[in-house]
């Protein structure tokens, strides 16, 4: 009964000792693409924040800082097919980006801008996971 | 101060870049803007792992700091500004997809060097847009 037990409690602790070591190895990538992508969206936002008018500026609000960051490591950690099928994904994402500004030009001038600005979240979600829905199996 | 272009239009701004601008930008907002960036990029990451590459890449266009962005643009400069932001911000959008597309064409041939020519399509779009819209009278 005892040898049992003892020998339960040791096959459970190997397993959270294997969950930890794969949790460990997926926390690389993802602390380094936050660390990457933090610092891509620092860059672009100061070269948004020098440009003039604002329309000029607004280019560089919607500049690939995050996608440069995530793939770059994706390619390099998992291999350019992962990157590839995320490449993908960001297609029908930037769909679902045009809707947001389109959407955020009536909401900011409607609501303040941070009401506004987070309204014109449903645009992107409307578009990119309707794409989503209809073409990622 | 360097100009990039202007046009000939009265009442128009010209386009250009000021670095002197660059030095007014306080540390919080700057911290601000590193965690919004560092927090979607986490939750891509994720959501990557968790649903498969194609749904984490939706998040990779998403629109990270333009919330942020807008809100500290209408404090300093008005309503009217934020939105003159989010109109050039569709264009930037469009330029995204010139990213991506050349990301998945490029990505199994060339491996990571991709990401730098889709960056330069996303400059080249993005810029060929701009300066057509407003040379077009779409853009202000």
């Amino acid at each position: 009964m005892c040898n049992k037990r003892n020998k339960i409690s040791r096959s459970v602790a190997a397993e959270a000792k294997l969950i930890l070591l794969i949790s460990m190895r997926e926390l690389i990538p993802i602390a380094l693409k936050a660390l990457v992508g933090g610092a891509f969206v620092v860059a672009f936002s100061l070269v948004a924040e020098s440009a003039r008018p604002k329309t000029f500026s607004g280019l560089f609000s919607a500049a690939p800082s995050i996608a440069l960051a995530s793939l770059f490591i994706t390619s390099l950690m998992k291999g350019p097919s992962t990157a590839t099928a995320q490449a993908a994904g960001m297609l029908l994402g930037s769909a679902g980006m045009v809707a947001y500004c389109l959407l955020g030009i009536f909401t900011v001038g409607r609501m303040h801008a941070l009401a506004g600005s987070l309204a014109a979240f449903l645009g992107w979600l409307v578009v990119a996971g309707g794409l989503a829905l209809a073409f990622i199996r | 101060m360097s100009r990039l272009s202007s046009l000939p239009r009265l009442g128009r701004e010209p386009v250009g870049l000021s670095l002197e601008k660059i030095r007014e930008v306080s540390l919080r907002e700057t911290a601000v803007r590193f965690a919004f960036g560092a927090l979607v990029s986490a939750v891509a990451a994720l959501v990557a792992l968790r649903f498969g590459p194609h749904v984490g890449g939706l998040f990779l266009a998403f629109p990270a700091i333009l919330p942020a962005s807008l809100t500290l643009i209408e404090k300093k400069e008005g309503n009217e500004k934020a939105r003159a932001d989010a109109e050039g911000g569709i264009v930037g959008a469009i330029g995204l997809a010139a990213f991506a597309l050349v990301a998945i064409l490029l990505l199994p041939r060339t491996g990571s060097a991709a990401l730098l020519l889709a960056l330069v399509a996303w400059t080249a779009v993005t810029l060929g847009l701009y300066f057509g819209a407003r040379g077009a009278g779409l853009l202000r």
